[in-house]
């Protein structure tokens, strides 16, 4: 209900001392109301399937639900059991861990590749190494996560290069580790999204005014001086829009933890979208699911709000 | 609330907040009103008569909801129920192994549902009033007469409980057995001369097996199927029934004993002995086949359904034999889910075929064909001739079958207790692997889980 008083506050506030038309004529105006009606089935459609799943899920998180029979109404009990019990609890860690793997390594990484290619000279060198970086992108992450759980097998790929330089020692089923899986499902999600990050820092350098390389190259400044000042300064927009897509992607990954471990070796690679699909399917405890997604949607809004406020500020 | 737009008072100046406003609010008013889901209409109808005089002879089509690793076996008994009921058309519909469970409550509540199942939440089912009461078809075929009243029980429910009560799962009785898969040449290569039939001649063979530098057990435990190891030494030191207790929820049924301990460290020891695979945490069922019938182990623990699953070029090179007791005097167990018993869905629009369907699982043919893909009867267990390694696998599973029956040693797996407790169980036994927890501390999770599930 706040809704609907913020919404029309700030509809009167916005429209002060207009003289008030009558309500007959506005509504049969047609030019106010035609790119409505344009608009009308795609709202409804919004309304309808966005919308009022979302609604329905804050609903559902305030009841004990097995998903078929008859609900109970436990008010924030659901929400307390996930700040309070170990095993709801620890997928928002895990998710958090994940953003060192699914964000930071790939930006990282793209800053350097892209910059490294922004000074390659030959155009089939630099499509290739373009395509190859992107690659990864146009896999799915199920998929991606099936191939490499392959390659982290005991005797995959990893292993064997491993036993090849004398570090047989290293060996171990990566996915079945307690120590290493979340790192193994993590590195995953880097390869996943360091195409993107490349793709979208190089289509941002082409944007950078080369007279600024020029001058400071002029001024002395040596690949990593003008690397710190100039590229990255001037990839502030899209660095913003690599971490906003990479953070989400962290913190609600599904398809490639459901796919390597299903949060496995006990729990350790438990993050909230499996846990999610867990309670509600496995375990039959809808309202808890919704409960823990609803406090993962807030998390990642207030995660990603004030990230936004950061980029757009240090632009102007 | 629709009442503010009136023509004297119009507050939602701007279309967009207007738009939006009645989208919340409609959205609001389509799902505030009341809780979720509804309670059941009335149980299962009691009028199901089980009047199936018609139904032979008229034209209908039966879906029959079947986990892939069985549909190999589904397919074979709606064959042979088709021959003789050629009007009747069977459809499988299939599902992975590790969904199965998911998906069936949702399938059975839909507009749609299939008419033949087997619930493993057979409490929820009939709780959500999912399923049909088979009491009359029960009485109309003589059920009771017929077949052993151990294996009608396991589908009778009330109060919360399995054991007894009204029939909610009926028709023959067979199943599979689980117990222990060895590959008959690595056990010749360890001198593996006759069949371990205690627990401590059992982990002789894991030691002689370690020694000769061949993994004893190949487990996935990525799905947490050291389960079924971990199950059996669960009924063979708890006794069958007090497992059978936990599973059907009989008041005062509880995990924590001393026994239920005594078998979660015996199973703790062998983690830490090394006598798993040391990838068994990371790996899925159908790795662990792989790693079986590749030789790269001595022993794999399941049950007779795999028969169909393993390659059929390893067919003849394995035996299986049922898990050992705890000593000479005490029974040997198994645990086992009747594979000829279904549930017909409430809302199944063909219930008098579908109840044919159970009748005809009671015949000496379906029989047959559950036997052919693993899963003896227990109307002609015969008794006293025991396992021996020269046998065939289907001579040492009918043989194994007997055995298990004659110790009145079947019980169920823990994991079907409630859908908490399975998920739960898998997480546990992937630390127990690892040496993250302890047999003590792993009881007192499955106990809290379980008395936290069942209590709701």
């Amino acid at each position: 209900m706040s809704a609907n008083i913020g919404i029309d506050g700030a509809a009167q506030t916005a429209q002060p001392g207009r003289p008030r038309r009558r309500p007959g004529r506005a509504i049969f105006r047609p030019r106010r109301w035609a790119g409505w009606l344009f608009a009308l089935p795609a709202l409804a459609f919004y309304g309808f399937f966005n919308l009022r799943a979302i609604l329905q899920s804050v609903q559902y998180s305030f009841y004990e639900w097995n998903g078929i029979g008859a609900s109970t109404f436990v008010g924030f009990q659901n929400y307390i059991d996930v700040f309070t019990q170990p095993e709801l609890l620890r997928p928002l860690i895990n998710a958090f861990y994940l953003i060192l793997f699914f964000t930071v390594i790939p930006v990282l990484f793209g800053l350097v590749a892209a910059a490294t290619m922004r000074t390659m000279e030959g155009r089939f060198s630099g499509a290739l190494a373009r395509t190859l970086l992107f690659l990864p992108q146009i896999i799915p992450g199920a998929a991606a996560a099936v191939a490499w759980t392959w390659m982290y097998s005991s005797n995959g790929v990893i292993n064997q290069v491993l036993r090849a330089v004398g570090l047989e020692s290293l060996t171990r089923a990566w996915l079945g580790d307690f120590d290493f899986a979340l790192s193994a499902v993590g590195f995953i999600g880097t390869w996943l999204s360091t195409g993107l990050c490349t793709l979208l820092l190089i289509s941002g350098i082409g944007k950078i005014d080369t007279a600024l390389y020029e001058a400071a190259r002029l001024d002395g400044a040596n690949a990593v001086q003008q690397f710190l000042n100039v590229t990255v300064p001037g990839l502030r927009r899209e660095l913003g829009v690599c971490v906003t897509v990479t953070i989400i992607s962290a913190l609600a990954s599904f398809d490639v933890v459901y796919l390597a471990t299903q949060g496995g070796p006990g729990g350790t690679t438990m993050v909230p979208g499996v846990q999610v699909y867990l309670l509600a399917f496995n375990d039959a405890r809808l309202g808890a699911a919704c409960a823990l997604a609803v406090v993962l949607a807030i998390l990642i809004v207030a995660i990603i709000v004030p990230l936004q406020r950061l980029f757009q500020e240090r632009e102007s | 609330m629709l009442k503010t737009n009136s023509a004297t008072q119009n507050p939602w100046r701007h279309p967009a907040g207007r738009i939006l406003t009645l989208a919340i609010a409609g959205t609001f008013a389509l799902s505030a009103c009341s809780g979720p889901g509804a309670a059941p209409s009335e149980a299962t109808p009691k009028d199901f008569t089980c009047d199936t005089q018609a139904a032979a002879d008229s034209d209908a089509s039966l879906t029959f909801f079947t986990a892939a690793g069985t549909a190999e076996y589904a397919q074979s008994l709606s064959d042979a129920f088709m021959k003789q009921y050629p009007k009747i058309k069977v459809k499988l519909q299939t599902e992975a192994d590790n969904n199965y469970n998911t998906v069936l409550p949702r399938l059975l509540a839909s507009d749609n549902p299939p008419d033949l199942a087997i619930p493993n939440d057979l409490i929820g089912a009939v709780k959500d009033g999912l399923v049909t009461n088979l009491d009359a078809c029960a009485s109309k075929f003589a059920w009771e007469k017929e077949i052993p009243s151990s294996a009608l029980a396991a589908g009778r429910v009330s109060e919360g409980g399995i054991g007894s009560g009204p029939l909610y799962q009926g028709g023959g009785a067979s199943g599979p057995l689980v117990g222990v898969f060895y590959n008959r040449e690595v056990a010749e290569r360890i001198g593996l001369d006759k069949i371990p039939t205690t627990v401590a001649g059992f982990e002789a063979a894991l030691k002689s097996a370690k020694d000769a530098g061949i993994t004893p057990i190949v487990a996935s435990n990525a799905d947490g199927l050291t389960g079924h190891l971990f199950n059996l030494l669960l009924g063979t030191y708890m006794g069958p029934q007090d497992l059978l207790n936990v599973v059907w929820r009989t008041p005062g049924a509880t995990l924590d004993t001393p026994e239920a301990k005594e078998a979660t460290a015996v199973l703790e020891k062998w983690a830490d002995d090394g006598y798993f695979n040391a990838d068994a945490n990371a790996i899925n069922q159908d790795a662990s086949y792989g790693q079986f019938a590749a030789g790269r182990g001595l022993f794999l623990v399941s049950g007779t359904w795999v028969t169909q699953s393993l390659p059929k070029s390893f067919d003849g090179k394995y035996g299986i034999f049922p898990f050992p007791a705890k000593d000479d005097s005490s029974p040997q167990v198994s645990m086992t889910n009747n594979q000829l018993a279904m549930s017909i869905a409430s809302r199944s629009k063909n219930k008098e075929a579908a109840a044919l369907f159970l009748d005809f699982m009671s015949t000496s043919e379906a029989a047959a064909v559950a036997a052919k893909a693993g899963y003896p009867s227990a109307l002609n267990a015969k008794t006293g001739a025991g396992v021996t390694l020269d046998q065939s696998i289907d001579e040492q599973i009918q043989a194994g079958y007997a055995t298990i029956a004659a110790d009145n040693g079947f019980d169920n797996w823990l994991n079907n207790a409630t859908p908490e407790v399975n998920t739960k169980m898998t997480e546990q036994l992937q630390s127990l692997l690892a040496g993250r927890t302890d047999a003590n501390s792993m009881v007192d999770a499955l106990e809290a889980t379980y008395v936290a599930s069942r209590d709701k």
